[in-house]
Protein backbone atom coordinates (compact mmCIF):
# COMPACT_ATOMS: atom_id res chain seq x y z
CA UNK A 1 0.00 0.00 0.00
CA UNK A 2 1.44 3.49 -1.25
CA UNK A 3 1.68 5.64 2.23
CA UNK A 4 2.05 9.23 2.87
CA UNK A 5 5.99 10.02 3.23
CA UNK A 6 4.87 11.95 6.35
CA UNK A 7 1.88 10.80 8.75
CA UNK A 8 2.34 7.13 7.26
CA UNK A 9 -1.52 7.11 6.32
CA UNK A 10 -2.55 5.45 2.99
CA UNK A 11 -2.96 7.38 -0.10
CA UNK A 12 -6.16 6.92 -2.23
CA UNK A 13 -5.95 6.21 -5.82
CA UNK A 14 -6.92 9.60 -6.73
CA UNK A 15 -3.38 10.84 -5.68
CA UNK A 16 -1.54 7.44 -7.44
CA UNK A 17 -0.14 8.83 -10.78
CA UNK A 18 -2.48 11.97 -11.12
CA UNK A 19 0.85 14.00 -12.78
CA UNK A 20 0.89 16.83 -10.02
CA UNK A 21 0.31 17.77 -6.42
CA UNK A 22 -2.89 16.59 -4.60
CA UNK A 23 -3.14 16.98 -1.02
CA UNK A 24 -3.12 13.89 1.51
CA UNK A 25 -6.25 12.82 3.35
CA UNK A 26 -4.74 12.38 6.52
CA UNK A 27 -2.32 15.48 6.66
CA UNK A 28 -3.30 17.47 3.79
CA UNK A 29 0.36 17.87 2.63
CA UNK A 30 0.69 18.07 -1.16
CA UNK A 31 2.41 15.27 -3.10
CA UNK A 32 2.50 13.70 -6.29
CA UNK A 33 3.19 9.64 -6.47
CA UNK A 34 4.18 8.52 -9.70
CA UNK A 35 3.77 4.54 -9.33
CA UNK A 36 4.92 2.16 -11.59
CA UNK A 37 3.93 -1.72 -12.61
CA UNK A 38 6.31 -3.13 -10.67
CA UNK A 39 4.93 -2.09 -7.85
CA UNK A 40 2.02 -4.77 -8.73
CA UNK A 41 4.39 -7.24 -9.95
CA UNK A 42 5.77 -10.28 -7.78
CA UNK A 43 9.12 -10.62 -7.66
CA UNK A 44 11.17 -13.42 -9.94
CA UNK A 45 11.15 -16.07 -7.58
CA UNK A 46 15.09 -18.10 -7.23
CA UNK A 47 15.27 -21.55 -9.45
CA UNK A 48 16.87 -24.13 -7.54
CA UNK A 49 19.12 -26.36 -9.86
CA UNK A 50 17.80 -29.51 -11.46
CA UNK A 51 19.52 -32.69 -10.80
CA UNK A 52 21.27 -34.77 -13.48
CA UNK A 53 18.76 -37.05 -15.35
CA UNK A 54 21.59 -38.45 -17.57
CA UNK A 55 25.26 -38.96 -17.41
CA UNK A 56 25.88 -37.29 -20.41
CA UNK A 57 24.40 -34.16 -19.08
CA UNK A 58 27.13 -31.54 -18.39
CA UNK A 59 27.27 -30.77 -14.71
CA UNK A 60 27.70 -27.52 -12.78
CA UNK A 61 31.01 -26.58 -11.51
CA UNK A 62 30.19 -25.86 -7.95
CA UNK A 63 27.52 -28.24 -7.64
CA UNK A 64 28.26 -31.67 -9.89
CA UNK A 65 25.08 -33.54 -8.75
CA UNK A 66 23.02 -30.13 -10.71
CA UNK A 67 22.98 -30.19 -14.21
CA UNK A 68 24.26 -27.15 -15.90
CA UNK A 69 22.34 -24.14 -17.83
CA UNK A 70 24.23 -22.25 -18.64
CA UNK A 71 28.17 -21.31 -19.27
CA UNK A 72 29.77 -18.24 -17.44
CA UNK A 73 30.39 -15.62 -19.55
CA UNK A 74 33.89 -14.95 -18.18
CA UNK A 75 35.21 -17.62 -17.34
CA UNK A 76 33.50 -20.41 -19.55
CA UNK A 77 32.66 -22.79 -16.67
CA UNK A 78 29.50 -24.40 -16.75
CA UNK A 79 26.53 -23.00 -13.95
CA UNK A 80 23.32 -24.59 -12.93
CA UNK A 81 20.39 -22.31 -12.24
CA UNK A 82 21.07 -21.58 -8.68
CA UNK A 83 24.89 -20.47 -9.62
CA UNK A 84 24.11 -18.72 -12.36
CA UNK A 85 23.74 -14.29 -12.07
CA UNK A 86 22.69 -12.49 -15.02
CA UNK A 87 23.87 -8.95 -15.24
CA UNK A 88 23.80 -6.51 -17.54
CA UNK A 89 22.89 -9.32 -20.10
CA UNK A 90 25.71 -11.70 -19.03
CA UNK A 91 25.63 -14.29 -17.11
CA UNK A 92 28.22 -14.83 -14.19
CA UNK A 93 29.60 -17.35 -11.80
CA UNK A 94 29.90 -16.91 -8.31
CA UNK A 95 33.74 -16.75 -8.20
CA UNK A 96 34.06 -14.15 -11.23
CA UNK A 97 30.80 -11.69 -9.37
CA UNK A 98 32.87 -12.07 -6.58
CA UNK A 99 36.12 -11.05 -7.93
CA UNK A 100 34.48 -8.22 -10.30
CA UNK A 101 33.29 -6.59 -7.16
CA UNK A 102 36.48 -6.98 -5.32
CA UNK A 103 38.66 -6.15 -8.33
CA UNK A 104 36.50 -3.54 -9.59
CA UNK A 105 35.78 -4.76 -13.34
CA UNK A 106 32.03 -4.82 -13.20
CA UNK A 107 31.29 -0.98 -13.14
CA UNK A 108 27.79 -1.96 -12.12
CA UNK A 109 28.53 -3.63 -9.08
CA UNK A 110 31.27 -0.75 -7.34
CA UNK A 111 29.44 1.19 -4.69
CA UNK A 112 32.47 3.76 -4.10
CA UNK A 113 35.17 5.06 -5.83
CA UNK A 114 38.53 6.88 -4.55
CA UNK A 115 39.07 9.92 -7.14
CA UNK A 116 42.87 10.68 -6.71
CA UNK A 117 42.45 13.60 -8.38
CA UNK A 118 39.68 15.67 -6.18
CA UNK A 119 41.88 14.27 -3.31
CA UNK A 120 45.22 15.76 -5.00
CA UNK A 121 43.48 19.11 -5.43
CA UNK A 122 42.21 19.25 -1.60
CA UNK A 123 45.56 18.63 -0.58
CA UNK A 124 47.30 21.09 -2.62
CA UNK A 125 44.96 24.14 -2.29
CA UNK A 126 43.33 23.34 1.30
CA UNK A 127 46.61 24.77 3.81
CA UNK A 128 46.50 27.98 1.65
CA UNK A 129 43.01 28.46 2.40
CA UNK A 130 44.28 28.31 6.02
CA UNK A 131 45.50 31.80 7.30
CA UNK A 132 47.41 30.48 10.07
CA UNK A 133 48.58 27.71 9.23
CA UNK A 134 50.52 28.50 5.41
CA UNK A 135 53.78 26.20 7.07
CA UNK A 136 52.00 23.02 6.25
CA UNK A 137 52.26 23.30 2.73
CA UNK A 138 55.74 21.74 3.19
CA UNK A 139 54.44 18.82 2.93
CA UNK A 140 51.39 19.36 1.60
CA UNK A 141 52.55 20.51 -1.85
CA UNK A 142 55.65 17.25 -2.18
CA UNK A 143 52.70 15.14 -1.25
CA UNK A 144 50.46 16.66 -3.41
CA UNK A 145 52.71 15.79 -6.64
CA UNK A 146 53.48 12.42 -5.78
CA UNK A 147 49.40 11.62 -5.77
CA UNK A 148 49.18 13.36 -9.07
CA UNK A 149 52.12 11.30 -10.48
CA UNK A 150 51.37 8.11 -8.32
CA UNK A 151 47.68 7.74 -9.36
CA UNK A 152 47.51 9.91 -12.48
CA UNK A 153 46.50 6.28 -14.48
CA UNK A 154 44.34 5.33 -11.84
CA UNK A 155 39.90 5.75 -12.23
CA UNK A 156 38.58 8.38 -11.32
CA UNK A 157 34.61 9.25 -10.56
CA UNK A 158 32.79 6.71 -12.31
CA UNK A 159 31.15 9.76 -14.39
CA UNK A 160 34.00 10.59 -17.15
CA UNK A 161 36.11 13.65 -16.29
CA UNK A 162 38.91 15.63 -17.80
CA UNK A 163 42.85 15.10 -15.72
CA UNK A 164 41.91 18.82 -14.97
CA UNK A 165 42.25 18.58 -11.24
CA UNK A 166 45.14 16.46 -11.10
CA UNK A 167 47.01 19.53 -13.55
CA UNK A 168 45.53 21.92 -11.52
CA UNK A 169 46.97 20.14 -8.24
CA UNK A 170 50.21 19.77 -9.86
CA UNK A 171 50.83 23.44 -11.06
CA UNK A 172 49.39 24.75 -7.83
CA UNK A 173 51.91 22.24 -6.23
CA UNK A 174 55.01 23.00 -7.73
CA UNK A 175 53.78 27.17 -7.55
CA UNK A 176 54.32 26.17 -3.48
CA UNK A 177 57.67 24.46 -3.88
CA UNK A 178 59.12 27.65 -6.06
CA UNK A 179 58.04 29.39 -3.32
CA UNK A 180 60.00 27.35 -0.60
CA UNK A 181 63.11 26.93 -2.88
CA UNK A 182 63.12 31.40 -2.82
CA UNK A 183 62.37 31.35 0.49
CA UNK A 184 65.16 28.99 1.27
CA UNK A 185 67.31 30.45 -0.42
CA UNK A 186 67.19 34.03 0.36
CA UNK A 187 67.38 32.30 4.01
CA UNK A 188 70.60 30.81 3.27
CA UNK A 189 71.72 33.57 1.56
CA UNK A 190 71.07 36.19 5.01
CA UNK A 191 72.74 34.17 7.21
CA UNK B 1 35.29 11.39 -35.82
CA UNK B 2 31.92 9.86 -33.79
CA UNK B 3 30.37 11.84 -31.30
CA UNK B 4 31.49 9.84 -27.96
CA UNK B 5 27.95 9.26 -26.04
CA UNK B 6 27.87 9.85 -22.79
CA UNK B 7 27.17 7.23 -20.41
CA UNK B 8 25.52 8.70 -17.46
CA UNK B 9 23.42 12.55 -17.89
CA UNK B 10 23.14 15.12 -15.27
CA UNK B 11 19.70 15.19 -13.55
CA UNK B 12 18.81 18.39 -12.19
CA UNK B 13 19.41 19.71 -8.49
CA UNK B 14 22.41 18.93 -5.96
CA UNK B 15 22.51 18.95 -2.37
CA UNK B 16 25.38 20.08 -0.59
CA UNK B 17 26.28 18.38 3.38
CA UNK B 18 26.68 21.35 5.96
CA UNK B 19 30.46 21.43 5.41
CA UNK B 20 32.09 18.85 3.04
CA UNK B 21 30.14 16.29 0.92
CA UNK B 22 27.87 16.31 -1.76
CA UNK B 23 24.47 14.85 -3.29
CA UNK B 24 24.14 14.31 -7.17
CA UNK B 25 22.05 12.39 -9.17
CA UNK B 26 22.83 11.15 -12.77
CA UNK B 27 20.40 8.84 -15.37
CA UNK B 28 22.11 6.10 -17.01
CA UNK B 29 21.27 4.12 -19.88
CA UNK B 30 18.95 1.73 -17.81
CA UNK B 31 19.68 3.20 -14.58
CA UNK B 32 19.45 6.26 -12.03
CA UNK B 33 22.86 6.44 -10.72
CA UNK B 34 22.99 8.57 -7.08
CA UNK B 35 26.35 9.93 -6.50
CA UNK B 36 27.48 11.18 -2.71
CA UNK B 37 31.13 12.61 -3.08
CA UNK B 38 33.01 13.76 -0.01
CA UNK B 39 36.57 14.53 0.20
CA UNK B 40 37.49 12.47 -2.47
CA UNK B 41 35.35 9.41 -1.87
CA UNK B 42 32.36 9.12 -3.96
CA UNK B 43 29.88 6.45 -2.64
CA UNK B 44 27.29 5.48 -5.45
CA UNK B 45 23.54 3.61 -5.23
CA UNK B 46 21.64 2.03 -8.24
CA UNK B 47 18.20 2.34 -9.04
CA UNK B 48 17.21 0.09 -11.80
CA UNK B 49 14.43 1.30 -14.30
CA UNK B 50 13.27 -2.36 -14.04
CA UNK B 51 12.83 -2.14 -10.21
CA UNK B 52 11.40 1.21 -9.19
CA UNK B 53 8.13 0.48 -8.11
CA UNK B 54 7.33 4.07 -7.42
CA UNK B 55 8.74 7.76 -6.88
CA UNK B 56 6.87 10.07 -4.45
CA UNK B 57 7.40 14.06 -4.04
CA UNK B 58 6.09 15.79 -0.92
CA UNK B 59 6.15 19.62 -0.56
CA UNK B 60 7.74 20.60 2.37
CA UNK B 61 8.09 24.01 4.29
CA UNK B 62 11.72 24.27 4.70
CA UNK B 63 12.27 27.35 2.35
CA UNK B 64 9.61 29.58 3.80
CA UNK B 65 11.11 28.71 7.06
CA UNK B 66 14.64 29.66 5.35
CA UNK B 67 12.94 32.81 4.14
CA UNK B 68 11.43 33.87 7.29
CA UNK B 69 14.91 33.39 9.22
CA UNK B 70 16.90 35.28 6.91
CA UNK B 71 14.14 37.78 6.73
CA UNK B 72 14.63 38.45 10.39
CA UNK B 73 18.20 38.22 10.57
CA UNK B 74 17.83 41.02 7.19
CA UNK B 75 15.80 43.24 10.15
CA UNK B 76 18.05 42.67 13.28
CA UNK B 77 21.22 43.96 10.61
CA UNK B 78 19.49 46.55 9.25
CA UNK B 79 18.69 48.32 12.09
CA UNK B 80 22.13 48.43 13.89
CA UNK B 81 23.21 49.56 9.87
CA UNK B 82 21.07 52.39 10.36
CA UNK B 83 21.61 53.54 14.10
CA UNK B 84 25.44 53.70 13.49
CA UNK B 85 27.66 55.81 11.89
CA UNK B 86 31.21 54.96 10.06
CA UNK B 87 32.69 51.63 9.50
CA UNK B 88 30.42 49.54 11.85
CA UNK B 89 27.68 50.78 9.76
CA UNK B 90 29.48 49.66 6.75
CA UNK B 91 30.03 46.19 8.33
CA UNK B 92 26.36 45.26 9.16
CA UNK B 93 25.09 46.98 6.05
CA UNK B 94 27.45 44.53 4.07
CA UNK B 95 26.44 41.56 6.36
CA UNK B 96 22.38 42.37 5.54
CA UNK B 97 23.00 42.75 2.03
CA UNK B 98 24.80 39.37 1.86
CA UNK B 99 21.80 37.80 3.36
CA UNK B 100 19.47 39.40 1.53
CA UNK B 101 21.28 38.51 -1.91
CA UNK B 102 21.11 34.18 -0.17
CA UNK B 103 17.33 35.22 0.70
CA UNK B 104 16.89 36.49 -3.14
CA UNK B 105 18.67 33.14 -4.66
CA UNK B 106 16.49 30.82 -2.28
CA UNK B 107 13.32 32.67 -3.19
CA UNK B 108 13.92 31.98 -7.13
CA UNK B 109 14.86 28.61 -6.50
CA UNK B 110 11.40 27.69 -5.55
CA UNK B 111 9.57 25.87 -2.66
CA UNK B 112 11.22 22.80 -1.33
CA UNK B 113 10.22 19.31 -1.46
CA UNK B 114 11.27 16.24 0.27
CA UNK B 115 11.06 12.91 -3.03
CA UNK B 116 11.44 8.77 -1.72
CA UNK B 117 12.38 6.63 -4.69
CA UNK B 118 10.61 2.94 -4.15
CA UNK B 119 12.21 -0.50 -5.09
CA UNK B 120 10.64 -3.85 -3.80
CA UNK B 121 13.45 -3.93 -0.96
CA UNK B 122 14.02 0.05 -0.05
CA UNK B 123 12.74 3.13 0.01
CA UNK B 124 15.25 5.46 -0.72
CA UNK B 125 15.23 9.14 -0.14
CA UNK B 126 17.11 10.65 -2.98
CA UNK B 127 18.68 13.64 -1.32
CA UNK B 128 19.57 15.47 -4.29
CA UNK B 129 15.67 15.78 -5.46
CA UNK B 130 14.61 19.00 -2.70
CA UNK B 131 13.57 21.66 -4.64
CA UNK B 132 10.04 20.93 -6.34
CA UNK B 133 11.07 22.82 -10.03
CA UNK B 134 13.42 20.50 -10.30
CA UNK B 135 11.95 17.21 -8.69
CA UNK B 136 9.58 17.73 -11.07
CA UNK B 137 11.37 18.38 -14.18
CA UNK B 138 13.33 14.60 -12.97
CA UNK B 139 9.95 12.91 -12.52
CA UNK B 140 8.40 13.88 -15.98
CA UNK B 141 11.70 13.04 -17.95
CA UNK B 142 12.21 9.62 -16.06
CA UNK B 143 8.40 8.62 -16.48
CA UNK B 144 8.92 7.30 -20.46
CA UNK B 145 12.21 6.00 -19.36
CA UNK B 146 10.47 3.75 -16.81
CA UNK B 147 7.64 2.90 -18.59
CA UNK B 148 9.49 2.07 -21.62
CA UNK B 149 11.19 -0.80 -19.70
CA UNK B 150 8.26 -1.14 -17.48
CA UNK B 151 5.12 -0.81 -19.55
CA UNK B 152 2.23 2.02 -18.56
CA UNK B 153 -0.26 1.29 -15.92
CA UNK B 154 -3.27 0.45 -16.43
CA UNK B 155 -6.50 1.46 -14.32
CA UNK B 156 -6.98 -2.59 -13.92
CA UNK B 157 -3.45 -2.65 -12.45
CA UNK B 158 -4.20 0.11 -9.73
CA UNK B 159 -7.01 -2.32 -8.11
CA UNK B 160 -4.81 -5.03 -7.70
CA UNK B 161 -3.17 -6.19 -4.34
CA UNK B 162 0.63 -4.15 -4.57
CA UNK B 163 3.58 -6.58 -4.38
CA UNK B 164 4.45 -5.01 -0.97
CA UNK B 165 1.41 -6.22 0.90
CA UNK B 166 1.57 -9.62 -0.53
CA UNK B 167 5.16 -9.77 0.47
CA UNK B 168 3.94 -8.67 3.96
CA UNK B 169 0.92 -11.01 3.88
CA UNK B 170 3.47 -13.65 2.94
CA UNK B 171 5.78 -13.19 5.55
CA UNK B 172 3.57 -12.97 8.52
CA UNK B 173 2.85 -17.06 7.50
CA UNK B 174 6.59 -18.13 7.25
CA UNK B 175 9.48 -16.86 9.25
CA UNK B 176 9.69 -14.16 11.42
CA UNK B 177 11.21 -10.84 9.34
CA UNK B 178 14.79 -9.35 10.08
CA UNK B 179 14.78 -6.55 12.30
CA UNK B 180 16.48 -3.48 10.72
CA UNK B 181 18.68 -1.29 12.20
CA UNK B 182 15.51 1.36 12.35
CA UNK B 183 13.51 -1.00 14.41
CA UNK B 184 16.25 -1.65 16.97
CA UNK B 185 16.85 1.53 17.73
CA UNK B 186 16.20 2.75 21.34
CA UNK B 187 13.25 4.90 21.87
CA UNK B 188 14.58 8.56 23.33
CA UNK B 189 11.95 10.53 25.45
CA UNK B 190 13.90 14.21 24.65
CA UNK B 191 14.08 15.37 27.63
CA UNK B 192 17.78 16.59 27.52
CA UNK B 193 16.83 17.71 24.16
CA UNK B 194 13.87 19.74 26.17
CA UNK B 195 16.52 20.99 28.46
CA UNK B 196 18.76 22.05 25.80
CA UNK B 197 16.21 23.88 24.23
CA UNK B 198 14.57 25.65 26.72
CA UNK B 199 18.47 26.87 28.04
CA UNK B 200 18.94 28.10 24.14
CA UNK B 201 15.47 30.16 25.11
CA UNK B 202 16.83 31.62 28.58
CA UNK B 203 19.98 32.28 26.72
CA UNK B 204 17.80 34.28 23.89
CA UNK B 205 16.15 36.49 26.56
CA UNK B 206 19.16 37.24 28.97
CA UNK B 207 20.78 38.73 25.85
CA UNK B 208 17.81 40.86 24.95
CA UNK B 209 17.63 42.05 28.42
CA UNK B 210 21.00 43.69 27.91
CA UNK B 211 19.63 46.36 25.48
CA UNK B 212 17.24 47.35 28.67
CA UNK B 213 19.01 47.28 31.55
CA UNK B 214 23.21 46.36 32.79
CA UNK B 215 23.79 44.74 35.21
CA UNK B 216 26.39 41.65 36.43
CA UNK B 217 23.28 39.58 37.57
CA UNK B 218 22.22 38.64 33.56
CA UNK B 219 25.75 38.37 32.33
CA UNK B 220 26.63 36.14 35.46
CA UNK B 221 23.74 33.82 34.64
CA UNK B 222 24.28 34.10 31.20
CA UNK B 223 27.75 32.48 31.30
CA UNK B 224 26.22 29.64 33.79
CA UNK B 225 23.56 29.14 31.07
CA UNK B 226 26.23 29.55 27.98
CA UNK B 227 28.49 26.25 30.33
CA UNK B 228 25.07 24.73 30.85
CA UNK B 229 24.28 24.54 27.46
CA UNK B 230 28.03 23.24 26.47
CA UNK B 231 27.26 20.28 28.71
CA UNK B 232 23.06 19.78 27.63
CA UNK B 233 23.81 19.61 24.27
CA UNK B 234 26.68 17.27 24.56
CA UNK B 235 24.37 14.73 26.59
CA UNK B 236 21.70 15.81 23.90
CA UNK B 237 23.52 14.09 21.11
CA UNK B 238 24.80 11.29 23.02
CA UNK B 239 21.40 10.10 23.76
CA UNK B 240 20.03 10.94 20.36
CA UNK B 241 22.23 8.70 18.92
CA UNK B 242 20.97 5.38 17.91
CA UNK B 243 17.74 6.34 18.71
CA UNK B 244 14.33 7.24 16.94
CA UNK B 245 14.41 10.57 17.20
CA UNK B 246 13.11 12.39 13.82
CA UNK B 247 16.06 13.58 11.13
CA UNK B 248 15.12 17.36 11.57
CA UNK B 249 15.16 17.38 15.55
CA UNK B 250 18.70 15.97 14.71
CA UNK B 251 19.50 18.46 12.96
CA UNK B 252 18.28 21.16 15.37
CA UNK B 253 20.70 19.47 17.76
CA UNK B 254 23.70 19.56 15.95
CA UNK B 255 23.00 23.24 15.02
CA UNK B 256 23.14 23.92 18.44
CA UNK B 257 26.08 22.43 19.24
CA UNK B 258 27.78 24.63 16.16
CA UNK B 259 25.88 27.97 17.74
CA UNK B 260 27.31 27.45 21.04
CA UNK B 261 30.85 26.43 19.70
CA UNK B 262 30.14 29.29 17.54
CA UNK B 263 29.22 31.80 20.33
CA UNK B 264 31.67 30.59 22.56
CA UNK B 265 34.27 31.70 20.53
CA UNK B 266 32.80 35.12 19.37
CA UNK B 267 32.38 35.78 23.02
CA UNK B 268 35.93 35.08 23.72
CA UNK B 269 36.88 37.36 20.79
CA UNK B 270 34.53 40.18 22.56
CA UNK B 271 35.91 39.59 25.73
CA UNK B 272 39.80 39.90 23.70
CA UNK B 273 39.16 42.92 22.46
CA UNK B 274 37.80 44.45 25.19
CA UNK B 275 40.71 43.56 27.07
CA UNK B 276 43.02 44.99 24.41
CA UNK B 277 40.99 48.12 24.52
CA UNK B 278 40.90 48.27 28.81
CA UNK B 279 44.85 47.37 29.08
CA UNK B 280 44.23 48.50 33.32
CA UNK B 281 42.08 45.65 34.05
CA UNK B 282 43.07 43.25 31.96
CA UNK B 283 44.68 41.49 34.29
CA UNK B 284 41.79 41.46 36.55
CA UNK B 285 38.84 38.89 35.72
CA UNK B 286 36.54 39.85 38.05
CA UNK B 287 37.00 43.29 37.02
CA UNK B 288 37.57 42.97 33.61
CA UNK B 289 33.87 41.24 33.76
CA UNK B 290 32.58 43.65 36.05
CA UNK B 291 33.19 46.38 33.41
CA UNK B 292 31.83 44.38 30.00
CA UNK B 293 28.67 43.33 32.24
CA UNK B 294 28.19 47.49 32.52
CA UNK B 295 28.78 47.86 28.68
CA UNK B 296 25.32 48.42 26.86
CA UNK B 297 25.14 47.36 23.49
CA UNK B 298 24.34 50.24 22.40
CA UNK B 299 27.68 51.82 22.95
CA UNK B 300 30.08 48.73 21.48
CA UNK B 301 28.84 47.99 17.82
CA UNK B 302 30.63 44.36 18.65
CA UNK B 303 28.74 43.67 21.55
CA UNK B 304 25.95 44.54 19.71
CA UNK B 305 26.72 42.56 16.58
CA UNK B 306 27.58 39.47 19.34
CA UNK B 307 23.84 40.42 21.15
CA UNK B 308 21.59 40.33 17.83
CA UNK B 309 23.59 37.13 17.23
CA UNK B 310 23.04 35.19 20.41
CA UNK B 311 19.10 36.50 20.13
CA UNK B 312 18.97 34.80 16.65
CA UNK B 313 20.75 32.15 17.09
CA UNK B 314 19.17 30.68 20.77
CA UNK B 315 15.51 31.94 19.95
CA UNK B 316 16.00 30.52 16.23
CA UNK B 317 17.34 27.17 18.06
CA UNK B 318 14.61 27.21 20.64
CA UNK B 319 11.47 27.62 19.32
CA UNK B 320 11.85 25.25 16.58
CA UNK B 321 13.36 22.78 18.79
CA UNK B 322 10.68 23.13 21.03
CA UNK B 323 7.92 22.98 18.66
CA UNK B 324 9.47 20.01 16.17
CA UNK B 325 10.14 18.07 19.94
CA UNK B 326 6.49 18.12 20.87
CA UNK B 327 5.12 17.58 17.18
CA UNK B 328 7.62 14.03 17.16
CA UNK B 329 5.64 13.07 20.46
CA UNK B 330 2.37 13.54 18.66
CA UNK B 331 3.49 11.94 15.13
CA UNK B 332 4.68 8.60 17.32
CA UNK B 333 0.98 8.79 18.23
CA UNK B 334 -0.44 8.92 14.33
CA UNK B 335 2.08 6.09 13.30
CA UNK B 336 0.96 3.56 15.77
CA UNK B 337 -2.81 4.84 15.36
CA UNK B 338 -1.95 4.20 11.49
CA UNK B 339 -0.30 1.05 11.53
CA UNK B 340 -3.55 -0.15 13.52
CA UNK B 341 -5.57 1.29 10.68
CA UNK B 342 -3.67 -0.86 8.30
CA UNK B 343 -3.88 -4.10 10.21
CA UNK B 344 -7.55 -3.71 10.63
CA UNK B 345 -7.99 -3.18 6.79
CA UNK B 346 -5.88 -6.36 5.77
CA UNK B 347 -7.96 -8.42 8.61
CA UNK B 348 -5.65 -8.86 11.34
CA UNK B 349 -6.73 -8.22 14.71
CA UNK B 350 -4.27 -5.60 16.25
CA UNK B 351 -2.69 -7.15 18.99
CA UNK B 352 -3.45 -5.67 22.56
Amino acid sequence: MLCCTKCNSPLPRQVVNSNSLSACPACVGLLRADVFPAFYKSLPEGRPGEALQMDKEAGCFYHPGKKAVVPCSVCGRFVCALCDVALNGRHLCPACLEKGKTKGKIKNLENHRTCYDTIALLVATVPLLMFFFPWFTIITAPLAIYLTVRHWKAPTSIIPRTKVRFILAAAIASLQIAGWIFFFSNLIRLS
Amino acid sequence: MANKIKEYQKLPGSKRGFLIGKHTLWQGTDHLLQIFSRMGIEGYKRFYFSDIQAIITRKTDVAKVQNVILGCFILFLAWPAIAFEGGWSIFFAAAAGVLLIILCINIIRGPTCETRLMTAVQTEKIHSLRRLKNTLKVMNRLQPYIQNVQGILTSEDLTKDPVRLVADKASKGRTKPVDSPKTTAKHEEGRMHMILFVLLLFDGVLAATGFFFTHVVPTLLSAVTGICMGIFVIIALVKQHNSDMPASLRTVTWASLGYVGIAFMAGYAVSFVFAFNNPSIAYNQWELFKSMSTLSPWESPLKLGFDIFTICGALFLGIPGLLMLKRSGNSKKKIIVAKSNRQLVSGNPVPG
